[in-house]
């Protein structure tokens, strides 16, 4: 296991780096390719932390359509004057930023390990029924892909409406440009 | 997810390699110069995660794995071409 | 330790050394055009030899099948990739870097012919 954690150390060292540069960077383009950087970091961890169907979302959204989204909006706007590499810090910001940081990072200690057997998440009695009823009662074989579209059918449906219509709105706002 | 053998460390170790120069082409997407540089740096940063990726399923034993280094593989194709279209074309991406 | 697994360590340390070299050419080479050679030679090599050991690793599977597709598929699209780079960079105009002698030789002579597009 401890090699796993050096791995996701590294792995997590890069996206903070990425991030840093996505941040930093004063031409909007630069922070687009360098956020495109990023989405490697959060798909790499994801699936080290055992989670690959999250990954397998990040490394679809993250690395593909985000950066045509950014790029399809950034079509609109201008690139700043001067050659400028990096964006100027405001380091009253970075300060309030630090403080907020520094006391959410206070309740980490209280959250259980990851993949701890007596974490309420394994030890619920909800989680115990959808294991042992989720394939009778649905037939679905994943069982968090049982929840999000069998028992909560109705809410998944009303998301992806709401998803459907923000992008109709868009594709009707972009329309109206030579973008077609 | 138990890592076990000399084989499974090596490949853990060689995705930690890869990893490692991902942050050192992090300094290529910084300091440019032109963009077309920092699009060659995310490119092959892609295709070092589709690498890792490969190598996680071999090492940690899921083949599922796999399949999110295919679809990594796809998209990171589809940005670079996205970007070096949209540099040479403003907003000619859609 | 099967020699089969030996073979998979030696793929993966010769992928992990041209994915090394790589990122050295892209890193320490003068500029984008000598760059796009590391990304679309030395990377597609590491590439090939790194998922030829995960294939062997794996074992017979339809995992194999998966991972000879990935590989086949970055076989294609990683030099096509670099070079839609290197050409959009062309279109803007970006000149090639060149040592003093070869600029000064393009000087001297007739006028290097621009590309007709």
């Amino acid at each position: 296991m401890t090699t796993v954690t050096t791995a996701l150390a590294v792995v997590l060292t890069f996206a903070v780096l990425a991030a840093l540069a996505a941040i930093l960077l004063r031409d909007v383009l630069n922070a687009i390719i360098a956020f495109g950087a990023f989405s490697f970091g959060i798909s790499v961890a994801w699936v080290l932390l055992a989670a690959p169907d999250v990954a397998l979302t990040e490394a679809a959204v993250g690395a593909g359509i985000t950066t045509v989204l950014f790029l399809v909006t950034i079509a609109k706007t201008v690139r700043p004057a001067g050659e400028r590499l990096l964006e100027t810090v405001e380091w009253r910001s970075v300060a309030v930023v630090a403080v907020l940081v520094g006391a959410l990072l206070t309740t980490v200690r209280s959250l259980p390990a990851v993949g701890a057997a007596d974490a309420p998440v394994a030890t619920s009695r909800i989680t115990e029924y959808y294991l042992q009823n989720a394939y009778p009662e649905t037939g679905v074989e994943n069982v968090v892909t049982a929840v999000l579209a069998a028992y909560r059918g109705f809410d998944t449906l009303g998301e992806a409406t709401v998803v459907i219509a923000a992008g109709v709105a868009v594709v009707l706002v972009l329309r109206q440009e030579a973008y077609v | 997810m138990a890592v076990s053998g000399v084989v499974d460390t090596v490949l853990l170790a060689a995705a930690s390699a890869f990893v490692l120069f991902a942050i050192v082409l992090v300094y290529r997407i910084v300091a440019g110069p032109t963009m077309q540089d920092r699009v060659i740096a995310v490119n092959a940063i892609g295709t070092n995660a589709v690498v890792v990726l490969a190598l996680l399923a071999a090492a940690l034993d899921q083949p599922g794995f796999l399949d999110i280094a295919l679809v990594y593989g796809m998209l990171n194709f589809l940005m670079s071409i996205a970007i070096s279209k949209f540099t040479v074309e403003r907003g000619g991406v859609i | 330790m099967t020699p089969l697994e030996l073979l998979a360590i030696a793929l993966v340390a010769a992928g992990t050394f041209f994915g090394f070299v790589a990122v050295v050419g892209i890193v320490r080479l003068p500029d984008l055009y000598a760059r796009a050679h590391a990304t679309s030679k030395s990377d597609t090599l590491g590439i090939i030899l790194t998922l030829g050991g995960v294939a062997l690793v794996l074992g017979a599977d339809v995992s194999v099948a998966k991972t000879v597709l990935l590989g086949a598929f970055l076989f294609v699209t990683n030099p096509t990739a670099a070079h839609a780079i290197t050409r959009a960079a062309h279109d803007q105009g970006i000149e090639p870097w060149t040592t003093e002698d070869e600029a000064s030789a393009a000087g001297d002579g007739a006028k290097p012919t621009e590309g007709e597009e």
